[in-house]
């Protein structure tokens, strides 16, 4: 564990109990620059782990509840008559922050949707010809409901590309929620947070991740998976060149909070699941989810000795 | 390069080519460099009236321009000119190519085991100019291109073996080296003292001894071959002979019993140990004791035989023999008749005028040496009073004379003499060198003594480089006789390994032609070596090598690369070890598993595994030296 960071993963597990693995994920997230989808039923602590992360890398952080009507205006924001000056002007929206979390982005019309989804690919949004740079960093946690819930709009393949990891919380351990019953964490602990880090070295820490070396050793093992995602007939296709540098993208950052200047096949390994599986679409041939295939051809490919 | 290459294939030959030709060669190089470093171009007519010029001092010189020694020379200076006019990678590729056959114009000269080793370093700076010509890298530096040229030298192994055994053969050699003006040792059927200006001798064996008695000194191993009694004043040759009826033989006891391999002589005379007494199979034994075969000997030939003492006691020369051996041209060499006639009278016996004689021989100012004067008439006159130099055949013939001048019955003995012991193969081996002539007087009682005049030369009177050999000759003056032979032990055996070396050098490689040839390949079952036959050998084996080389050529490139194999291989240890590895794990992860559930192996495999990731994960690691590292830790796991 990178030494600057362990007081920030202390801070982070003590408010969500039990999941240090989605925590060190959505850390490597942030750190690869790369936005954060997480996945899973109402109640399981994902808002909490955006606002934790916020709080701890000392982010300005927005919080956008996407409804069924919910517009784009209201996220991005609108121009608007000022009575005093006579003329309109730009109300920036919630989408001009340092972190956003975008609550249950799949109930949201597609409309309203892809106008976060181009913020976050562009940096920058439009209104009436008038182009606005977002802040920087830029980081985008979204959450979104099982896409089998009801009133769901599902996220298009194109646009679920953009975000680097998708991870699901899943329910915490019995020793955990028995913490949790107790009331003595969660929400209440959130208050107590305080910034670790502030952006400059938030900023450094993000230049030494693009720094971390990838050996042609390990590019070997790298394009062995992706051929074999791209051959398996349990796809109905592999991984698209963005996906590659995504997983080269995200196992810097994972080798970095390992504390190493280098990449090895396992930091691939570690990432793989997260940065591939809301990718690829099980074809209709297969009965399985693309993670547990995903597994399993993790475990088939041997790595280049 | 070129220049430095071109002057190692022509050094061999500068010692062989007229003077001339080879300062030529040496100042074609030399031009050659100047032009290079200071950037001259000579204009091509230039470089036209030198071809010519030289096309005409060959013409010249050796009034023909084809030939060896014309044709050598000839080549060698083209070969000078076409490095003066390179200036293209394609003028440069034919003068490699060029270099190798010019190069090989070097055994026309030289067959020795040094010319052989000399042809292979100019081979491999042939082969490093090729290598450096097309390199794309650039030249790393001689040691890197003669390691490269190396093993394109052994590389090419197989297919030179297979060549050397199945390239057609010529019968005979493929060029003949007429030449009158000198003689060989060796054996001849005919002896002429006075026309040999200059003895060469051959180091070729002649045949091997074994013996199964006793074995005699070196210095009493006479090995009969022919008998000269006929001569005409200036050629000796075999007289008049029979072959012997038993009852004719006096009687005698056997002394050493031997078994003789012989070299095919292409001739039908074999050799004996003196004295002579019975014939081996199928051989004529006649009556002056020598031995003929039927047919011409021409593959390697064994027999057995033995030598014998004659009890000459009471046994009269007859007649007819008397006449023989006294026989004299009528005219000739009068002052060495007269000279023997005056030395005789004051003898009191045969004997003691046989060693007055050689007395002379030993005290007054006789030498001996390959090169004498050549005589044209009354030769003995001419080497007895004379010139007093000369070889065997000088001093058989003229000691026969002067037996024959002063009445006393003698003949010319001619064979080997010696024979050099090889304790590795418990065999006496005698040479071609060992050529000897001597003599045989007829003394009542005693029969035919065997007389040497030539081990009566005294031994400083002997040329230098001779000494050895001479003084290894039947010693009548064994008091004054100075020993030349190599100090006992290290020395000497380390000639006797170069004997060895270099006879299969000689016997195997050198003489390997068309009949060692058929006989090898019969013993494979191959019966005809026609020309088509082993044409279609050759093409075969070559297609089947060529292409077994090329799947070797595939397989090495799939071979893996040593960090991986040294990786498998610390795995398959691990395995042994009992620890299963998943094929997925990576090396960290093996690092894991060993920490959680082997420690006692997480200690020893880490730093290996370490090491491996450093290689192949880290940045910019010295891949070399950590290889080296992990290749050392891996092998003591």
């Amino acid at each position: 564990m990178h030494k600057t960071l362990t007081p920030v993963f202390n801070q982070l597990n003590k408010v969500v109990l039990g999941k240090s693995h989605q925590v060190k994920l959505s850390v490597a997230c942030l750190l690869a620059e790369g936005h954060l989808l997480i996945e899973d039923l109402p109640g399981m602590g994902k808002t909490t782990l955006g606002q934790a992360i916020a709080k701890v890398f000392g982010l300005e952080f927005q919080r956008i509840q996407f409804t069924s009507d919910i517009l784009p205006a209201d996220i991005i924001g609108a121009n608007i008559f000022d009575k005093n000056d006579g003329q309109f002007k730009f109300h920036a929206g919630p989408v001009f922050s340092q972190l956003i979390l975008g609550d249950e982005i799949n109930r949201a019309t597609p409309k309203a949707q892809s106008a976060l989804l181009e913020a976050m690919e562009e940096q920058q949004v439009t209104v009436e010809g008038e182009t606005f740079s977002l802040p920087e960093p830029f980081f985008v946690i979204a959450t979104q409901n099982p896409s089998h819930q009801i009133g769901t709009y599902p996220l298009p393949e194109s646009q679920l590309d953009r975000f680097l990891f998708r991870i699901e919380l899943g329910y915490p351990d019995p020793s955990f929620e028995r913490v949790l019953l107790k009331g003595k964490s969660g929400r209440q602990n959130l208050n107590t947070i305080e910034p670790l880090l502030d952006l400059t070295e938030l900023l450094s820490i993000q230049e030494a991740v693009t720094q971390i070396t990838v050996s042609e050793h390990l590019l070997s093992y790298v394009i062995t998976l992706i051929k074999v995602t791209r051959e398996s007939p349990d796809f109905a296709h592999g991984i698209s060149p963005r996906g590659g540098l995504a997983l080269i993208k995200a196992a810097k950052a994972w080798a970095f909070l390992d504390g190493r200047d280098y990449v090895l096949p396992e930091d691939i390994q570690q990432v793989f699941i997260p940065v591939v599986a809301h990718r690829l679409e099980s074809s209709l041939k297969s009965n399985s989810s693309a993670v547990s295939i995903l597994e399993e051809l993790l475990a088939q490919v041997k790595v280049p000795s | 390069m070129l220049i430095a290459i071109q002057a190692v294939v022509l050094f061999p030959l500068w010692f062989e080519i007229p003077s001339w030709i080879t300062a030529a060669t040496i100042g074609l190089l030399i031009v050659k460099y100047l032009t290079y470093k200071f950037n001259i171009k000579l204009p091509s007519w230039f470089l036209l009236i030198f071809v010519f010029s030289a096309f005409i001092g060959i013409f010249a010189y050796f009034r023909t321009i084809s030939g060896r020694d014309a044709g050598v020379g000839l080549i060698c200076l083209m070969y000078g000119f076409k490095l003066l006019e390179s200036k293209s990678y394609r003028d440069a590729t034919l003068m490699l190519f060029i270099s190798f056959f010019i190069m090989v114009m070097a055994f026309l000269f030289n067959q020795s085991i040094a010319m052989g080793l000399y042809l292979l370093l100019a081979m491999l700076a042939i082969l490093s100019g090729i290598v450096a010509l097309n390199s794309i890298n650039g030249i790393k530096g001689l040691r890197h291109l003669s390691k490269l040229s190396g093993v394109a030298l052994l590389q090419a192994i197989p297919i030179m073996l297979v060549l050397f055994f199945l390239f057609p053969r010529l019968p005979g050699p493929l060029w003949a080296m007429p030449d009158k003006s000198q003689g060989g040792t060796g054996i001849s059927d005919s002896m002429s003292p006075g026309d040999i200006g200059s003895l060469t001798t051959f180091d070729d064996p002649a045949f091997r001894v074994k013996f199964d008695s006793a074995v005699p000194s070196a210095s009493e191993m006479y090995w009969r071959g022919m008998v000269f009694s006929n001569y005409d004043g200036f050629t000796w040759r075999e007289g008049s002979r029979s072959p012997t009826r038993t009852t004719n033989i006096p009687s005698f006891e056997t002394r050493y019993q031997y078994r003789v391999q012989m070299e095919p002589n292409k001739s039908r005379w074999l050799f004996g140990l003196e004295q002579l007494a019975t014939a081996p199979k199928d051989t004529y034994l006649f009556n002056d004791f020598t031995w003929r075969r039927p047919k011409k000997i021409i593959n390697q030939f064994n027999y057995s035989a033995e030598a014998v003492v004659y009890d000459y006691q009471g046994v009269v020369l007859s007649e007819f023999h008397r006449s023989v051996n006294l026989q004299l041209p009528r005219t000739g060499n009068p002052k060495s008749r007269e000279w023997a006639k005056t030395l005789f009278a004051q003898s009191r016996s045969t004997e003691d005028f046989i060693q007055r004689i050689l007395s002379i021989i030993n005290q007054q100012q006789y030498h001996y040496t390959l090169t004498p004067e050549v005589l044209e008439e009354d030769v003995v006159d001419g080497f007895w009073l004379g010139t007093r130099e000369g070889f065997c055949e000088h001093y058989a013939g003229a000691f026969v004379f002067m037996m024959r001048a002063a009445g006393v019955p003698a003949r010319v003995v001619t064979g080997y003499q010696g024979g050099e012991y090889n304790p590795y193969g418990d065999f006496y081996l005698i040479r071609q060198s060992d050529a000897h002539a001597w003599t045989e007087v007829w003394v009542d009682n005693k029969g035919w003594v065997r007389v040497d005049p030539t081990a009566a030369i005294h031994p400083s009177r002997i040329e230098e480089d001779l000494r050895p050999r001479a003084t290894r000759r039947d010693d009548w003056f064994s008091d004054k006789v100075v020993g030349f032979d190599l100090p006992q032990g290290f020395l000497q055996k380390l000639q006797m390994r170069w004997d060895a070396i270099k006879s299969f050098w000689d016997d195997s490689l050198m003489s390997y032609g068309q009949d060692e040839q058929h006989d090898w390949l019969s013993k494979l079952g191959i019966h005809s070596n026609q020309w088509r036959y082993l044409g279609y050998g050759l093409v075969v084996t070559l297609l089947l090598s060529s292409l077994l080389f090329g799947l070797w050529l595939l397989r090495k490139s799939i071979k893996r690369d040593p960090v991986e194999k040294y990786y498998e291989l610390l795995k398959q240890k691990l395995m042994k070890q009992g620890v299963s590895i998943p094929e997925h794990y990576g090396p960290q992860a093996i690092i894991e598993l060993l920490d959680k559930r082997y420690p006692q192996l997480h200690e020893k495999y880490s730093i290996a595994i370490k090491f491996y990731i450093g290689i192949r994960y880290k940045k910019e690691t010295d891949d070399e030296s950590w290889f080296k590292r992990f290749k050392a830790q891996v092998k003591t796991l």
